[in-house]
């Protein structure tokens, strides 16, 4: 993708990017999530952090910074393929229950700006803790690119409905929405990252802003 | 009495939401057809066959020497006499985004009791100074006389416009449409009362999304058979177009709010012709 905006001195011009999109057929489109956090909603990893922090935005971005060398480590793997798609059918159906209504991917930049994304986007602010299992690091489970994860939002009363339907797949318990305005992200007892959302969405759009402040 | 009235859905030159607009007058109960522009200039077809006319949303003619411009001439001169047929004989024409463009250019909106075709309004550049593509809330004249909008308080639907600022020549001639009840609906502050969200002060962008006067965004002709307005409600005929629709349980009503536009003109057509 290349995208220029405005003119003159009002040009924003997005560097070129390689997008991929995926396209597929809906039984029914009612029944779909979005990434943005809906209030009272519980969270959940679908899938498993590993040590995988290699040619992450992490590493490229503390390599730039020259506060570190190499790629990371090891780069992200995806040793068994038919356990995703198990738990993806077995998320699928939750969704086309009507019981889950917010889900994102974790890509560039991990669970952390996963989390991010979904507090800018439901302006609401969240409350997880990334301590869990698997063996990787508080580096890995915060910024690693490890395949295959979703992040999931449950509104509380389906809990129960959501754990049975999830019942044998990777799933890890991460925290809850909450009523106030900040991020807070926290590993065991201690807290790692607090971010008020409005400051996110300021850094997220801000770069593009071309109304002189109105939004 | 029709039981099934018949549509004539516009299209050709860049008309490009005519096959929407022709699914919500079939699901309020019409019988659509999409009609090539040529087919009623070149009279291979004609507009008497037809209960209600719709002139959808797009760019026709590519918006070349303004929006709506050179549709508007080519219906004004080449269709003229079937365009005040069609009036004369009470039938209920809408225009939506460019089509509304093309109604006031054709002289049809604001209007007279009997066409004559002059122009006596436009619609010009968004006050932002570019396209814009968001939703935004509408509020109805309960006493307009606009066969189109009966019921309907308020609802929501998208704008995608670039042109969309509605302008008059002076506020003498908006009070006359505003006391005819012609200023049949606005951009509103979605945070009022439905119901008492219509004021003249133009509303900051983007509540008003185009920096029309008065916040206009539809207006009828004396009639209130002849109705355009900027936003598009065929994008809102489903609840799941609503782009909060996931931020709600599921709704299992599936048409939308914006329905009520096309079935008003049905149960008009059904009644009266």
């Amino acid at each position: 993708m290349k995208n220029d905006y405005g003119t003159g001195e009002n040009k924003i011009s997005i560097p070129p990017t390689l997008l991929f999109s995926l396209f597929g057929n809906h039984h029914d489109v009612r029944y779909t999530t979005t990434s943005d956090l809906k209030p009272g909603e519980s969270l959940y990893l679908v899938g498993e952090s590993k040590q995988e922090l290699g040619a992450s935005e992490i590493s490229y971005m503390l390599s730039e910074s020259g506060e570190s060398d190499g790629i990371g480590g090891e780069v992200p793997r995806l040793p068994n393929p038919e356990k995703n798609l198990e738990s993806y059918k077995a998320l699928t159906k939750a969704i086309q229950s009507g019981i889950v209504r917010t889900a994102h991917d974790c890509s560039e930049g991990g669970i952390a700006v996963a989390i991010a994304e979904m507090c800018i986007g439901g302006r609401c602010g969240a409350a997880i803790d990334v301590d869990g299992p698997g063996e990787a690091d508080l580096w890995g489970r915060l910024w690693g690119e490890s395949l295959g994860r979703i992040l999931v939002g449950v509104k509380q009363e389906n809990r129960a409905e959501f754990l049975a339907a999830m019942k044998g797949q990777s799933l890890t318990y991460m925290g809850e929405v909450t009523d106030g305005d900040t991020l807070s992200v926290w590993d065991g007892d201690d807290l790692i990252i607090e971010s008020n959302v409005e400051e996110m969405v300021m850094a997220w759009k801000g770069s593009l802003d071309m109304t002189g402040g109105v939004q | 009495m029709v039981e099934t009235p018949k549509v004539a859905i516009l299209f050709g030159f860049g008309i490009n939401c005519d096959r929407e607009t022709a699914a919500v007058f079939e699901l309020a109960g019409a019988e659509s057809e999409r009609v090539h522009v040529n087919h009623f200039v070149n009279g291979e077809r004609d507009l008497s066959e037809f209960h209600i006319l719709a002139v959808p949303g797009g760019f026709s003619f590519g918006d070349h020497l303004g929006s709506g411009r050179l549709l508007g001439n080519r219906m004004r001169f080449a269709m003229r006499e079937q365009l005040a047929a069609f009036v004369a004989a009470g039938k209920p024409i809408i225009g939506i985004c460019n089509g509304f463009q093309v109604l006031v250019k054709t002289g049809l909106l604001p209007g007279r009791e009997v066409p004559d075709f002059e122009q006596r309004a436009s619609l010009t550049l968004n006050n932002s100074g570019r396209y814009e593509d968001r939703w935004v809330t509408l509020e109805f004249d309960p006493d307009s006389p606009c066969i189109w909008t009966k019921g309907i308080t308020r609802i929501e639907c998208p704008v995608r416009h670039g042109e969309g600022r509605f302008v008059m020549p002076s506020t003498t001639d908006l009070d006359a449409l505003d006391e005819n009840n012609q200023i049949v609906t606005r951009y509103v502050d979605p945070t009022t009362e439905p119901g008492e969200g219509i004021t003249d002060e133009t509303l900051p962008f983007p509540l008003c999304p185009n920096g029309s006067i008065r916040n206009i965004a539809g207006i009828c002709d004396p009639t209130g058979l002849v109705f355009g307005l900027m936003p598009h409600p065929e994008a809102a005929y489903a609840t799941f177009l609503h782009p909060h629709h996931t931020r709600s349980e599921v709704n299992e009503e599936i048409l939308a709010e914006g329905m009520q536009i096309f079935r008003n003109a049905v149960e008009y057509a059904q009644a009266n012709l």
